[in-house]
């Protein structure tokens, strides 16, 4: 009887200890977790984009059902859970850390900028929890050897390529002055910008960088009166591009064109109609028509996000597009195989066809060469999206 | 000629930069010395002076000059209110608590406009598109616009000065200043005299405000990081002083010029501090004494 009762104890030990923790772990959602710059020096990129991934959700999970996992052979629905990183490093560790130990995500997407971003990539390297990058296009984020994330973004030095191919196309403009406020990402565009514009064939005739913050560029003006480039290329972000513009343009500079790596509606409706003709990087506009964009505008009408407005909504989206195809595509949730899911992404998001180099992580969007002209953004490069022909010189006054 | 036109630029360009620094410096200064009160919040109302400017811009496309008839009153009865609400709580405190409890108070003030400004009018940059077309004289180009603003700085400050010597309240302020116990004992009513001084310190920054997003953007956060700048102007020039602050101003603005020229943009706020190091080492007290 005593011997009984042991073997009955022993084969209930058993059922708890094996066939319990498998009913208990079957997944019931999906859980995708990412930290946003809703407030802080970058909030001013990121606005509301937490309502972006909110309405991306319950698109996903009312009109789609879910997502597709093999392994279950069914549809599950999706969870966001995203928290504010106040745009600072710690803070973002500090929650990723969060996401995969205490709400168990089974992938993460990347914050904005690259800042915050490098210091976040240690989280799923040591947790092997699968990642996503979204904005973040530093080239020392890549070149690291980690294995647990994928970037949607272009390297930050191949920012304007579309841009000096169109030049290049054009045959007019020959020289170009160089202007950077110094932070990592506008810094990074123009030391890729030289080399490339170089190499197809543009002098460079001024090149400096300058703090950001800077708001007296008088120096910089009077060398580049004398040196009285075809273009002047400012790689930076939009305090520091309407500041200089505003004092070139009372200093009497008037190159052949302008361009600006960043200019958004804050820049263009801080200049008004003296942003006329400048042209820049778009990371999408309407007129592009790859992947879904009707799913892309519906969550964006959702989510009352204006892309002109918020330029970087189309990477956060273009990473969630790739978590979906990722995860439906993987044999299942276990990070191995999603992780391998992600690396071998092939298809066509919003950005255009989505891929990922296959040592460093790092996709080969390209950004698109795009003009204000007349209070809109049309894209003037390449030829297959173009709106409007690009406009060289500058007429404006 | 070149040289000597490019460095007639420079100085040119220095001083118009200097003149927009000093008006939001002397604000500070004058709040410091009349209060023993650290305004943290001063960088927050230049913030809000420009995005009424904006609003204001955006809805009307007034002359941004004329906007400043909007601007001084609010912001006169804003600084009256902000002293009464959360400085005159704590400024019976003795000094060095005075100082903290300010900092501490003026600190969290700041914070909530920033949020409060993020919340309702977002968090993007905002400018305004007004332009004036330049001149040339002898070679050298001229801001039309950044001229105008430092002459309506100088004669701003002409007013403040001449309103400082001549009117009661100006020799109250004066006299508070020189020495507060003994404006107490003439009967000088010392705390009327810090609301007011509040009143018209928080406008002077709101005016310098006005001059800032027409040559710069504005967003809900630049506020902390020009307090600094404006705290370094008031150690330059010596705290409570109308000259000191435009003094120093023009310093910072002329120094920051010349080192961007002359040994790059990187080195423009280092030459710019460096000058300020120097100045303090020289003169512990900064240039100027009080008013």
């Amino acid at each position: 009887m005593r011997k009984a009762c042991l073997v009955l104890a022993l084969a209930l030990v058993l059922f708890v200890g094996t066939v319990l923790p498998s009913v208990a772990q079957e997944k019931k959602e999906i859980v995708i977790g990412m930290t946003l710059c809703l407030t802080g020096r970058f909030a001013v990129d990121v606005g509301t984009f937490d309502k972006m991934v909110k309405a991306w959700e319950n698109y996903v999970n009312t009109k789609q059902g879910g997502l597709y996992v093999k392994s279950l052979n069914k549809k599950l629905p999706v969870r966001t859970i995203v928290y504010d990183d106040k745009s600072d490093q710690a803070t973002a560790v500090r929650f990723y850390e969060r996401l995969v130990t205490v709400d168990k995500c089974d992938l993460l997407i990347g914050p904005k900028s690259s800042p915050i971003t490098f210091p976040v990539t240690a989280i799923p390297e040591k947790y092997h929890v699968p990642m996503v990058l979204a904005t973040a296009n530093t080239p020392a984020i890549f070149e690291r050897g980690f294995k647990w994330f994928v970037g949607v973004n272009c390297l930050s030095t191949d920012w304007s390529d579309a841009y000096f191919d169109m030049l290049q196309k054009g045959k007019q403009a020959k020289t170009v002055g160089y202007v950077a406020e110094d932070t990592p990402h506008t810094r990074e565009v123009y030391e890729g910008a030289i080399p490339n514009a170089e190499k197809k064939g543009f002098k460079t005739l001024f090149k400096e960088i300058a703090p950001a913050g800077t708001t007296d560029f008088t120096s910089m003006l009077v060398k580049l009166k004398a040196a009285d480039p075809d273009v002047i290329y400012v790689s930076s972000f939009t305090p520091f591009g309407v500041t200089f513009k505003k004092q070139a343009k009372e200093f009497g500079l008037k190159p052949r064109e302008w361009h600006f790596t960043h200019f958004d509606k804050s820049f263009t409706g801080a200049l008004g109609k003296d942003s006329n003709y400048v042209t820049g990087e778009h990371q999408w506009l309407s007129s592009v028509t790859y992947g879904n964009t009707k799913k892309f505008l519906e969550i964006l009408k959702e989510a009352k996000i204006d892309p002109e407005e918020y330029l970087d909504v189309s990477l956060h989206y273009g990473a969630l597009e790739v978590a979906e195809v990722g995860i439906e595509k993987s044999a299942s949730l276990k990070p191995d195989d999603l992780m391998k899911s992600l690396w071998a992404v092939n298809f066509e998001s919003i950005l255009g066809p989505m891929y990922f180099e296959q040592k460093k992580g790092h996709s080969f969007f390209k950004q698109y060469a795009a003009q204000y002209i007349d209070g809109k953004y049309y894209i003037v490069y390449p030829d297959k999206f173009a709106t409007h022909k690009h406009v060289y010189p500058n007429p404006a006054p | 000629m070149a040289d000597l036109q490019i460095i007639i630029q420079l100085v040119l360009a220095g001083v118009l930069q200097g003149g927009t620094y000093a008006l939001a410096a002397f604000g500070l200064s004058l709040i410091f010395c009349i209060a023993d009160v650290l305004n943290i919040t001063h960088g927050e109302f230049l913030m809000l002076g420009g995005l009424v400017t904006y609003i204001v811009y955006a809805a009307t496309g007034w002359n941004p000059f004329l906007i400043l008839l909007i601007v001084i009153p609010l912001f006169v009865l804003v600084g009256l209110i902000f002293q009464k609400a959360f400085i005159k709580p704590i400024l019976n405190r003795p000094p060095r608590q005075l100082l903290f409890s300010s900092i501490v108070v003026t600190v969290g003030i700041a914070t909530a406009i920033e949020d409060t400004t993020s919340f309702i009018w977002g968090p993007t940059v905002k400018g305004v598109s007004f332009s004036m077309p330049a001149f040339m004289v002898g070679g050298v180009v001229v801001s039309s616009l950044r001229l105008t603003i430092l002459l309506s700085i100088i004669a701003l400050t002409v007013f403040l000065h001449f309103y400082l010597k001549k009117s009661f309240m100006g020799k109250a302020i004066r006299a508070i200043l020189q020495n507060r116990e003994g404006a107490t004992v003439i009967g000088i009513n010392v705390p009327r005299v810090v609301t007011f001084v509040f009143g018209i310190a928080i406008a002077l920054a709101a005016v310098a405000g006005v001059f800032y997003v027409l040559q710069f953007t504005i967003g809900p956060f630049i506020g902390l990081p020009l307090t600094i700048r404006y705290i370094a102007i008031v150690m330059l020039g010596g705290s409570g002083s109308l000259i000191g602050s435009l003094v120093g101003g023009l310093i910072l603005g002329v120094a920051e010029t010349f080192a961007g020229f002359f040994l790059g943009s990187h080195w423009s706020l280092t030459v710019a501090f460096f000058t300020l190091v120097l100045v303090l080492l020289l003169k512990p007290q900064g240039l100027f004494r009080h008013v």
